[in-house]
């Protein structure tokens, strides 16, 4: 197996919750605090050690990479301006990895490992990579796909999966893991999408992070090629872990950091209160003020 | 005669919010669901605006493209019958008559105007900027309109303000008139509480006319070199008699840096029916952390 050095992150949905505000703008692209969300996606998968991202996108979304493009006219602005610093922050964006788009056809089924049949030809048969929700981001020490990359490293699974421990009224929302019985590497048996909470067969809920081996990409092409799809006639990652479990070894990993979504605008919005109240620079201030606006329920 | 356009400068960079401004306009940064830019034209258009000028530059296509039809769009939403959504995005491009024009010359926030003239002609106009509003009952430029509609003076919207901001905004200079009327001899530029004239800030509205152009102009680079609108102000102030009204019931909204950006946005999801509630818990559960 080669070294891990590509990430894959999904970008191509539709955001239509986030109407009218996403008209023409994709919603990783919905700043956090001042840096489009995608790119915390980018950096995190950089802390790690990646060194090629691929973005999944579709029509419409060219401010994505304009966003990790040079940009002439603004760099020669802010340094007219002597702005080092804002300068520095924009160079950084296209300095920081190597970025390759593909744009996800209309032809291919709805659902969130669609853009795994996208990647195909960008990722070698014996190349394991690094797949990501473009709108889960995760506050952690260790980067998030970091911690992942060494599980993957120490067991040589088909899979890891990052998880969470999450509040039992909200695992509705999410496709929670259960564990083969006695595991201690926290092998999976299967994972089930969006049970209601008395159903789930525990609190480990999946987000966007996983550590891939190529066979992922095979098993989704069987399964679009088949017609086989999951809840909604849609192409769920879900679908492929189980058909991997069933053979091989899959890792639900719990993962030391926080787990943040922005899939939606009340998630959306919280996760931004959070991120401007860690911010040094604003902060402390945003703190005193939301203190001041005495609220009450 | 009645003011039906509105000048909204929106060509800056928005070096405080690089590098999501990168590829996006700081005017397009969203508050809840909506663009910074919508609430000033919705607010033009509630106020009896027909024409809205949009004075932008290279990078700032997302705006014109906004306030356009979107087929593709519109045909997905459609689809999937999601028909509150697509009545939301098609009036968008139905809100008024889009005219956008292209910022040429120097530096400075006059600029944008004097780029306008065309586009004006000889009639009197207003003035807003892209990246604030001013939430209001009536209505901020409503309430400038009906005193503009009565004395048909230049005027510029004034809030009082404390001394914090003094040393932030442009100050009045004004002598009473009546009520929440002032006349207007002019506006100091950030001089701070102890230099300041009054209590009355201009904020960003300004309903001028015609012969504010010949003014422009002619207009000489003032401080760092850059071309002010008050400057200009001022200079028509000497010419003839303009007035600064203070604003009842209003409070600003400005996404300007970060911080009163995301002020902002706390305020607006807290009144947001759906959102709100949620909100609040949160924000407590946060607060006390």
């Amino acid at each position: 197996m080669k070294k891990i050095t590509k990430a894959v992150i999904a970008v191509a949905g539709y955001g239509t919750r986030f109407l009218p505000a996403t008209k023409n703008q994709p919603k990783e692209m919905l700043p956090m605090i001042d840096k489009p969300i995608v790119q915390y996606l980018a950096e995190e998968a950089v802390a790690s050690g990646i060194k090629d991202i691929i973005l999944v996108t579709r029509f419409g979304q060219s401010a994505l990479e304009n966003h990790f493009d040079t940009n002439i006219e603004l760099e020669m602005q802010l340094e007219k301006n002597g702005k080092t610093k804002a300068l520095e922050q924009v160079q950084k964006t296209y300095r920081m990895a190597n970025f390759i788009y593909i744009r996800q056809g209309r032809h291919l089924p709805y659902g969130n490992a669609t853009p795994l049949l996208c990647v195909k030809n960008i990722i070698d048969k014996n190349e394991p990579f690094v797949y990501m929700f473009g709108d889960d981001l995760v506050k952690a020490k260790t980067p998030c796909i970091k911690q992942l990359m060494r599980v993957f490293a120490e067991e040589s699974p088909a899979a890891v999966l990052a998880v969470q421990k999450t509040p039992k009224k909200e695992l509705g929302r999410y496709a929670t893991v259960r564990y083969q019985k006695g595991t201690k590497i926290n092998q999976i048996e299967e994972i089930l999408e969006k049970l209601p909470p008395e159903k789930a067969p525990s609190q480990m809920a999946q987000f966007g992070r996983f550590v891939f081996t190529p066979g992922v990409i095979e098993t989704a092409e069987s399964h679009f090629r088949a017609g086989k799809f999951g809840k909604d006639n849609e192409l769920w990652v879900t679908d492929l872990l189980n058909e991997l479990a069933k053979k091989d070894k899959v890792i639900a990993q719990p993962i030391k950091g926080k787990w943040m979504t922005t899939g939606d605008p009340l998630r959306y919005m919280k996760t931004m209160v959070d991120f401007a109240l860690d911010r040094p620079d604003i902060g402390p201030e945003f703190k005193k003020y939301l203190k001041n606006l005495k609220i009450s329920s | 005669m009645k003011i039906t356009k509105a000048v909204i400068p929106a060509a800056g960079i928005g070096t405080r919010f690089l590098p999501w401004t990168k590829a996006m306009p700081k005017e397009m940064l969203p508050v809840v669901d909506k663009p910074v830019i919508q609430y000033v034209v919705e607010e033009c258009v509630s106020s009896g605006i027909k024409d809205i000028i949009i004075v932008t530059s290279w990078h700032k296509r997302a705006i014109e493209d906004y306030f356009d039809y979107l087929p593709e769009l519109e045909w997905r939403l459609k689809k999937q019958g999601k028909e509150k959504k697509l009545k939301r995005v098609k009036r968008l491009a139905d809100l008024a008559n889009f005219i956008f024009v292209r910022q040429k010359g120097n530096y400075g926030n006059a600029t944008p105007v004097l780029s306008a003239k065309r586009a004006v002609g000889d009639q009197p106009f207003a003035v807003l900027w892209g990246d604030q509003f001013i939430w209001a009952q009536p209505p901020r430029l409503k309430q400038c309109l009906e005193v503009f509609e009565k004395y048909r003076q230049p005027l510029v919207a004034g809030l009082r303000v404390g001394q914090e901001e003094m040393s932030k905004r442009g100050m009045c200079q004004v002598k009473p008139y009546k009520e929440e009327l002032f006349h207007l001899q002019k506006i100091i530029e950030k001089p701070g509480p102890k230099k300041s004239p009054s209590d009355l800030a201009a904020y960003g509205t300004y309903l001028l006319t015609p012969d504010i152009f010949p003014i422009l102009e002619k207009l000489k680079p003032g401080k760092d070199g850059e071309l002010w609108l008050v400057d200009a102000i001022n200079g028509l102030c000497q010419q003839r008699e303009a007035l600064a009204v203070e604003l009842k019931n209003a409070r600003l909204y400005d996404s300007g840096n970060k911080l009163n950006y995301h002020k902002t946005v706390v305020d607006f999801m807290l009144r947001d029916k759906e959102i709100g509630p949620k909100m609040k818990a949160y924000l407590k559960e946060k607060v006390n952390d």
